[in-house]
Parts: structure tokens; sequence; C-alpha cells
């Protein structure tokens, strides 16, 4: 997904569950800086290098693939963009094939009420940050957050469904590797990664291999997985767009309210009044929906929505005291951070992979390992000892 | 390209170069190290793919290439280690094959790149041709008779080649598409 479902229509969503214009100006903000939290840009305002919630192009050039760098690579893609959804899934075969395979992404997995409950009496940044993580396990639905071959490859079967009267007809999708080319969606040409038959090539992470395909709201294509034993997938981009936006709904209904969340529940009522119209923009042939999204989120609130400034709250955590930095905007994105990925790191851990790196029980050994961690545990004892003593 | 495989590439082209001068300077030493290099490599590799075929690939839409390659690979690499006591000439048409297959492949592989847009496919362009044209230069030898003599010098100019390219492509600047 790109900034216009992430930014605006998050915008949209959020005020469509209850959340004034400011609040879900910040709901939106954090969904679509977890596109853009790199260690680069940590570094720039000396943040936690473990909040990062994304790698940039730079970086995935220079990331070594041993397992160290791929450690870091899932714990980064799985936790923020390809949330696992069976980590107890069982398949014939070996560990090593196993592990990989429980790691493709899916939607309404039990992770994601994890993802949603992780975020629930937390700020406005964990609710975005959960709904960033929650629209992706349906635009990314079948891709593992892990480089893998044999999880993440396609063949050249790989059909375009464009509608045509009733029904839709098929064209063959022509993918071309080149990193400064832009998709043509008129001709069907698209721009993907190489394919390297080496397992851990940067190369076969997530939907590098289906280009951009997934992250386009018009989008309908079939194709065959690699971990799919031949079976066709159909992948219907609109109506996983249309679940998405009535799911991050209902999630933050749930956030805001405090009712409980359930997967597999849509609010389709809040969005009947707008059917059509959200329809149209999702099957809209285009590159960039933003302009409609916004036009949308602006009729909705009745406020203007500003432009994504990725710059935005830099200087406010850079010139921050130490002990101020997590009451800034970013200080509270970067806990939401490294808390999301601490609980989906474990959980792979502890279904017995050790992609992610090891997960410690803080309670039983003491504080060990990643020291940016340190500050989520350190909060999370002042919160049990502040419960305790209410 | 990250920066512990650019500093591997470096260390492997200055030890295949070192290798090719040495099987240059003593060509009847350098017969059966030559031979004990390649059928290593290819035995190694083999291997290697097949256990990633039975733990991974057999699952996987299209798998089936890594067995056959890999299986491929070991024989070939077996083959390679049982024909020091050879007539040379078998060596050399042995080595024929195999730059010729490599040219090949590199040929292909340089077209599929330039159809895609991707830059690297003048580098790969080269090699191809240049292992074909090795490929011509063994089959040449072959057929005049002088195997025995040029075989060494034959093969220690392509490991110099091989060496010289690792190293240039250690200082190429590589991209990708990535996706978030």
């Amino acid at each position: 997904m790109q900034k216009d479902f992430h930014y605006y229509a998050t915008y949209c969503a959020a005020c469509l569950s209850g959340y004034p214009h400011e609040e879900s100006l910040t709901i939106a903000y954090s969904a679509q800086f977890v596109d853009l939290c790199s260690r680069t840009l940590l570094s720039r305002i000396k943040g936690p290098e473990q909040a990062a919630t994304t790698q940039l192009k730079l970086e995935l050039m220079e990331v070594t693939t041993n397992i160290i760098g791929l450690q870091d690579i899932t714990r980064i893609w799985s936790s923020f963009h390809f949330l696992p959804y069976d980590l107890s899934a069982e398949k014939k075969s070996g560990r090593r094939y196993r592990n990989k395979y429980r790691l493709i992404c899916d939607v309404n997995g039990d992770l994601l009420v994890d993802t949603v409950e992780l975020a629930r009496g937390k700020s406005l940044q964990a609710a975005g940050l959960a709904m960033h993580v929650l629209a992706d396990t349906w635009a990314h639905r079948y891709f593992a957050g892990t480089p893998s071959l044999v999880i993440n490859n396609t063949t050249n079967y790989f059909y375009e469904l464009l509608p045509e009267g009733e029904g839709y007809r098929e064209r063959p999708i022509t993918f071309k590797h080149n990193p400064m080319g832009t998709d043509d969606i008129d001709h069907g040409i698209y721009i993907n990664s190489l394919y390297q038959y080496s397992e851990n090539s940067i190369m076969n992470l997530g939907h590098g291999r289906a280009g951009h395909l997934p992250d386009y709201s018009f989008m309908r294509y079939k194709y065959l997985p690699a971990w799919g034993g031949y079976a066709e997938i159909i992948k219907d981009n609109p109506s996983d767009y249309y679940h998405a936006f009535c799911q991050m709904i209902y999630a933050m209904k749930s956030l805001r309210t405090g009712s409980v969340f359930e997967k597999e529940i849509y609010d389709t009522e809040a969005v009947k009044p707008y059917e059509n119209r959200i329809h149209d923009i999702l099957e809209k042939r285009q590159l960039n929906a933003c302009e409609d999204w916004k036009a949308f989120g602006e009729d909705l609130s009745g406020m203007e929505i500003p432009d994504f400034d990725p710059d935005q709250y830099l200087q406010e955590y850079a010139e921050a005291e130490k002990d101020r930095k997590d009451d800034t905007f970013l200080g509270r994105f970067f806990l939401a951070a490294l808390a999301q990925k601490s609980m989906v790191s474990k959980k792979i851990f502890l279904s017995g992979s050790l992609l992610a790196g090891f997960s410690l029980n803080y309670a039983k050994v003491g504080f060990k390992g990643l020291k940016d961690f340190r500050k989520l545990a350190e909060k999370q004892i002042e919160k049990m000892k502040m419960t305790t003593k209410g | 390209m990250t920066k512990i495989q650019r500093i591997g590439n470096i260390l492997t082209g200055m030890m295949l170069i070192i290798i090719g001068i040495v099987i240059f300077v003593i060509p009847e030493s350098g017969y059966s190290f030559a031979i004990i290099i390649i059928g290593l490599t290819m035995t190694l590799t083999g291997l290697r793919l097949l256990i990633y075929y039975i733990s991974m690939a057999r699952h996987m839409v299209g798998g089936k290439i890594m067995l056959f390659i890999g299986i491929i690979a070991l024989d070939a690499g077996m083959v390679s280690l049982s024909l020091n006591n050879s007539p040379r000439r078998v060596m050399m048409v042995y080595l024929l094959g195999t730059y010729a297959f490599y040219g090949l492949v590199d040929v292909l592989r340089a077209n599929e790149a330039r159809q895609v847009g991707a830059q690297s496919w003048r580098l790969k362009m080269t090699m191809g041709l240049t292992n074909l044209a090795l490929a011509f230069l063994a089959g040449l030898f072959v057929i005049i008779g002088k195997a025995g003599s040029i075989f060494s010098f034959l093969y220690g100019a392509g490991l110099l080649y091989s060496g010289i390219l690792r190293i240039v492509s250690a200082f190429r600047r590589t991209s990708i598409v990535y996706i978030q």
C-alpha cells in the first residue's frame, strides 16, 4: 500500500470511526510514517535504532543476508508489513521450509488481534501504526516478510484481469527490472525485482517478485505463488482494500470505545452512505489515488488535510530533553514500534523459529540483548508498578 | 552488493589471479591443480543445490530446476575429478564444453538483462563472448592436435580473466527494486 491509503484513507477511516480531525490526522500520519521510519532517518535525530519500521533502498543494498541480517530484516518486515497469518501452520516439510512457510502474511490472523490489542490504551501513534499493519495484511497477503525464493518467487504465469462487460479479460503481465523505471498500467508493463536463485537474496523479500501490483487498489490479477503447490491465486485488490477500509473503521472504533476487537468483522454500516464513492476511488486505474482520498476526507470532516510532511516532527524530537523525548510525537511512535516489533518477534521465536532472533523473558532473566528495548521493558515495569499500587 | 560481498569478491578474484599465474608458470603441475579446482567447485555446488532442493525447493512451484542443476553440477564435478589420468585431449574437450556452456548462458542472460532494461548487460555480454572465444580456441587446438601443451595456458587465462572480472564487479554500483 502507498501514501494514498496509509495516510489519506486512514484519515477517512479514523473520521468515520469517530475520531475528531486532529486525532485523525495523528493516526493517519503515524500510519504513513511506518513506511519512512528507517535507520537512516533515526540516525539523523538520534532515535532508537531498533524502532526502525522499514528499510530504504540503500540500506537494503548494503544489508548482509547472513543469519544476523536475516533476523533484522524479518523483524522489520514481518512486524510491520507482512504480519504472519499462522505461526503454528503445519506443512509436510523440513523445519527450515516450515519456518518460512509460517511467515506468510494473510488477513485475520491471531497476530492481527494481538496487534490491535497492543495498541489499546496507548497513544494515537500506536493506533496509527496498528492501522498500517492491519491494512498491509490485505495488500500483502500471500507473501512473507523475509527473503525467501521458495515462498515469494513468482513464475511467468501472471495475468491482469481487466473488467470487460460482465466478466474479466485476461492480459499477460510483462515484468521488467529497471529500478529507475515506472509501471506502465496502460500496456501492462510493471517493474519487479530480478530473479535470483539464491534462497535468501534480498530480491526475494516480500512481494518484490510481483512488483507493485499488490500496492494498487484497482489491480486484479492471477498468478501461481511459489508456496501454493501450483494452485492459482486470484487477487482482487478492490475487494481487499474495501475490506481493509471497513476493518480499520471497526478496529479504531474498538480502540476508541474500548469494545472488544474480533477477527472477520467489518464496519460496512459506517461506509454505506459513501459506498459508491469509495468503490469508485478503489477501482480507478491510477498509480496514485491521493487526490481522490484527500477530497473524500475533506468532505467527511469539513477540514483541510495537510500534505504529508515527513520532516514535520523531526525537530521536536531532536531538540527535546532526554527525559522528555518519549512524550514527543515521534517518541510515542518509537515506543509503539518497539512494542510491536517485540511482540511479533517473540511470537515467531516461541513458534520455534529463529528467523526473527531470540526473545528473552525479562521477568526470568532480566534485561539482555538489544539495548533499545530496555526503554520498553522499563516502561512496562513502571506500568505494572502503577497498576499494583492502584 | 554488501560490503562483505564486495570484499569476498575481491579476495576470490585475487585468489583466482594467483592460481591462474601459477598454472601459467608451472603448466605441468597446473594441469592436475586445475582439474582438482574444477572438480571440487562443481561437486560442492551440486551437493549444495541438491540439499537445497530436498529441504526447500521441492515444495516450490518450478523448484525442480534446482534438482536438475544440482545433478548436472554434481555429475560434472565427479567426472572432472576422474580426468587426471585421461588424455589431455579429453580434458580439452571438457574445457571447450564448459566455456561454451557458460558463454552461451552469459550471452542469453545479457540479452534478457538488456530486454528488461538492466544496466549490467554489457559486462555480462562481454563475459559471455569471451567465454565463447575461449571455447573456440580450445576447439581449434583440439583439432590441430596441440591440446596437451595449451590446456594449462588456456585454463590459466580463463582463471585470470575471471579473477579480474570478479574484482571489477566488486566495484560496480548495484541497484535493486524494493517494495514497501
